[in-house]
């Protein structure tokens, strides 16, 4: 073993309690830096998770197209005002031929028909609107994920069935089996019989949202064998933009991907990322102070043994690679065992949060603790604070402890 | 003659204490062979130890040289007058200034780990 190396073990192991000190704290530091990226990115993936649970990846609908002017004349501009209500509903008339077209894209997992529209629950003096979605036969599973979230009743609806959102039942005091009359932003009523009633952990979704089958929908917003969207999912979700703009171009169809509709959810993301990193970089920080000081001290109450080598022919490199060394070991054996007893404590407290239904309290995942990453900023960060005692160390002037 | 192992020439070394200047040695000339037995005698103050380290290479002089076992010292380096001393010379210091927690032999052995790097 190289000299330099052995006296780094032996200062290493002498310390004691000095030494039980600095590994703890280079460990809570780490235990801290892979808690954050735990709970960052289980939270990113819980919140992700949670919102393209209950939408679709792409969504295709007709383009819609602005009016054309009929001749035009170079020398003026004409100025158009144009009534949303005034244009014609779009429809995708072909709908079964780009189903099966898109069906067959690599990356698209599941595909569903729908016609979508607005309309009111009126039950006596209150009216609520309500968002109707009416999925092809069987699709409506597919694509949203309400198996979990039925509070009463069943997701399973056929013809003349509807599912309300928790919000819109206990607005008006409705339960399943009972009927309701559904009236369209066209004017057309059916009377529905509610199968189910589902919260999907938004207040805004439950307090507006209901299905039906597709039959039903078509009825009501007068789009008698077309469809108002076609929705997907996809198996890549941050490939979804990609995806999307290649069936825009092959069915001539708008594709809207859900990681433009959301960008806020982008921005929380990120926001939350720079949280964590803030949090990363102190307890980084954190751990280049304590093996900064707890080295200076060691260098200077070991100056006279430093002078002694000295003047046994002992390099002044000789002695900066024993402090760095030093640095080296703190930073690479505190982190490992922070890295373990990160992931322990990550793991204890995931499991300490967990409802009695058995969902998560706390999004932490444990996987995603980042302990490689960990380990290795820790050891550099480490040895780079024993940078600077191991050049004090280093000038440590033989005649100044001798003459003494 | 070439059994001479260590030779100075007008040695003077100066403490400079910011004003004050003490001239600790005036000009030594010396001339040591392989197997003298030297003792150097003087009363307290006089400059035994200031000679001592400057032929131990840990002082460099005002003035003057010392050639040892062949090597004029004022022509090494930091780095060159280290390996030196770890090869050539052994101390035996006036207070106690033994390494803690290390063994006589260890302390011993401390002076050849370098050695066997050149
Ligand atoms: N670093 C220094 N700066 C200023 N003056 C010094 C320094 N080192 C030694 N001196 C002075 O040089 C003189 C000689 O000191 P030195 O230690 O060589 O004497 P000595 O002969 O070894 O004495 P002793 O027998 O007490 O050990 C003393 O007057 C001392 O005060
Ligand atoms: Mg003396």
């Amino acid at each position: 073993m190289p000299f330099e190396l052995s006296v780094a073990l032996r200062y290493i192991r002498s310390g004691r309690l000095q030494t039980v000190l600095i590994f703890s704290g280079v460990a809570v530091g780490i235990v801290v830096f892979t808690f954050m990226a735990a709970l960052i990115n289980g939270l990113a993936i819980s919140l992700t998770d949670n919102v393209i649970g209950n939408i679709a990846h792409v969504r295709l609908e007709p383009r819609t197209r602005p009016p054309q002017l009929l001749g035009s004349r170079d020398s003026v501009t004409p100025l158009v005002a144009v009534q949303r209500g005034d244009e014609p509903r779009a429809n995708i008339n072909g709908w079964r031929a780009v189903v099966q077209m898109v069906e067959a894209v690599p990356g698209v997992t599941r595909v569903a028909a729908s016609v979508t529209g607005s309309g009111f629950i009126q039950r006596g003096e209150r009216i609520v609107p309500v968002s109707v979605t009416g999925y092809e036969e069987g699709k409506l599973s597919a694509m949203v994920d309400l198996a979990a979230g039925i509070v009463r009743g069943t997701a399973t609806i056929g013809p003349g069935d509807v599912l309300i959102g928790v919000g819109i039942a206990e607005e008006l005091g409705l339960t399943t089996g009972q009927r309701l009359r559904l009236r369209s932003d066209r004017g057309r009523e059916r009377t529905l019989v509610i199968r189910g009633i589902f919260d999907v952990q938004s207040a805004n979704l439950n307090d507006r949202l209901a299905f039906t089958d597709l039959g039903t929908a078509q009825g009501l917003f007068e789009v008698v064998g077309a469809v108002t969207r076609i929705e997907l999912k996809v198996a890549d979700i941050f490939g979804a933009p990609a995806l999307a703009e290649r069936l825009a171009g092959m069915t001539g169809l708008e594709a809207i991907d859900w990681i433009a509709e959301n960008a806020r959810l982008q921005d929380a993301l990120t926001a939350q990322g720079n949280t964590g990193d803030l949090v990363k970089f102190f307890s980084v920080l954190l751990i280049i102070i304590a093996v900064a000081s707890q080295l200076l001290l060691s260098v200077m109450r070991r100056k006279p043994e430093i002078g002694i080598m000295r003047s046994m022919g002992i390099t002044r490199s000789s002695v900066t690679w024993i402090f760095l060394l030093q640095g080296l070991f703190i930073g690479l054996l505190g982190s490992l065992l922070g890295a373990l007893l990160g992931y322990g404590f990550s793991s204890v407290l995931a499991q300490v949060t967990l409802r009695p239904d058995g969902s998560q309290g706390l999004p932490i995942d444990p996987a995603l603790g980042e302990y490689g990453l960990a380990v290795a900023i820790a050891t550099v960060a480490s040895t780079l604070a024993a940078l600077l005692p191991a050049r004090i160390a280093a000038r440590t002037d033989p005649m100044e402890v001798i003459t003494q | 003659m070439s059994d001479v192992v260590l030779r100075a020439t007008d040695l003077v070394k100066t403490f400079t204490d910011g004003e004050t200047e003490t001239r600790v040695l005036k000009g030594i000339d010396l001339e040591f062979r392989k197997g003298e037995f030297v003792s150097l005698m003087g009363p307290s103050g006089s400059g035994k130890s200031t000679l001592l380290t400057i032929l131990g290479t840990l002082l460099r002089p005002t003035s003057g040289e010392v050639e040892l076992v062949g090597k004029v010292l004022s022509r090494l380096d930091d780095r060159e007058v280290t390996r030196f001393r770890n090869q050539h010379i052994g101390f035996v210091f006036q207070f106690h200034h033994l390494l803690p927690r290390l063994h006589g032999p260890r302390e011993r052995a401390l002076s050849l780990p370098s050695t066997t790097k050149g």
